[in-house]
C-alpha cells in the first residue's frame, strides 16, 4: 500500500474509463467483469448475509467491492459514516442499519448510474439516515473532522495519487476517528505497459 | 497510510476475490489480492 505506481494516464482519462465501466456494472451487473459482482463477491469477502437481508436486490447485484469494510471494525449506532465510492449503494444501506435513526451516512459516487441506483434502494428501503451525493475520492464536499468511520471498497486502486487520497479522508474524519476500508493488494512488481493499460486500472 | 497521518494500520484479511473471473485479466499474473484494512486518526 506504500507503493506509489507512476502511470503514463490523466486523472481525466482515468475518470471517463472508471466512469463507462461502472456505468456498465450499475446497468448489466451480469456482464461478465475483470470482477466478480453481487451475492456471489459478497460471499467470497465473507459478508454476514444478516447484514444486506433486507437491502434491493438491484442494490446487491451491482456490488463490486474488493474487500469488507465491516469485517475490520465495528460501525455503532449514532455515528457518522462516509461510504467514499459508494456505487450502487451496498454498503451505505447496510451502514444505515447499523448507524440507526440518530446516525447519518453520506455516500460519495462520481458515476450518474451508480448515484441513481443507491438513491432508488434508499427510497425503497425508507432510510432517511442515508444520502448519495456527486463527489470524486480525493476531493471531497465536506468539512473537516465531520466523520467517525470512513468506508470504502475497491476505490483507493482507482486513484493516481493514493496518499494524497487518503489525507483527504484523514481530513473529514474526527480525531480518533477510524477508517475501514476494501481495497486490492499487487504482490508483484508490475511491467511499465500494464501500469499504462487503463482497463487494468479500471477493473 | 502512515505517510496521510494514519496510525495502527493493518491489513485484517486477504481474500482471493479474483480466482474465476468471468473476465480474466492480468490482475492475477501480478498476486492481485482483495484486503481489508483499517487504520485511525490520531486523537
Amino acid at each position: 500500500m506504500t507503493h506509489q505506481p507512476v502511470p503514463r494516464i490523466s486523472l481525466e482519462e482515468l475518470r471517463v474509463e472508471i466512469k463507462k465501466e461502472y456505468t456498465n456494472v450499475a446497468l448489466d451487473p451480469n456482464k461478465g467483469y475483470h470482477f466478480h459482482t453481487g451475492r456471489r463477491l459478497a460471499n467470497l469477502l465473507g459478508y454476514d448475509e444478516s447484514l444486506y437481508a433486507d437491502l434491493p436486490e438491484s442494490n446487491i447485484a451491482s456490488f463490486a467491492g474488493t474487500g469488507n469494510p465491516f469485517s475490520v471494525g465495528p460501525i455503532n449506532e449514532g455515528e457518522t459514516v462516509v461510504d467514499v465510492g459508494s456505487g450502487a449503494g451496498f454498503d451505505s444501506l447496510i451502514a444505515s442499519r447499523l448507524v440507526g435513526e440518530s446516525g447519518h451516512v453520506v455516500g460519495f459516487d462520481m458515476t450518474e448510474e451508480m448515484l441513481k441506483k443507491a438513491r432508488a434502494g434508499a427510497k425503497a428501503m425508507g432510510a432517511a439516515n442515508v444520502e448519495f451525493r456527486e463527489g470524486f475520492a480525493e476531493s471531497l464536499p465536506l468539512p473537516d473532522n465531520f466523520a467517525d468511520v470512513v468506508i470504502s471498497n475497491g476505490v483507493l486502486n482507482l486513484t493516481l495519487d493514493k496518499t494524497e487520497t487518503l489525507r483527504e479522508w484523514f481530513r473529514i474524519l474526527k480525531p480518533g476517528g477510524r477508517l475501514q476500508v476494501g481495497d486490492i493488494l499487487v504482490e508483484r512488481e508490475v511491467p511499465s505497459d500494464a501500469l499504462d493499460d487503463i482497463s487494468l486500472w479500471t477493473g | 497510510m502512515s505517510a496521510a497521518g494514519f496510525e495502527d494500520g493493518k491489513i485484517v484479511h486477504k481474500y482471493n476475490n479474483y480466482e474465476g473471473v468471468p473476465d480474466p485479466s492480468d490482475a492475477l499474473e501480478f498476486g492481485t489480492q482483495g484486503i481489508s484494512f483499517r487504520a485511525r486518526k490520531p486523537m
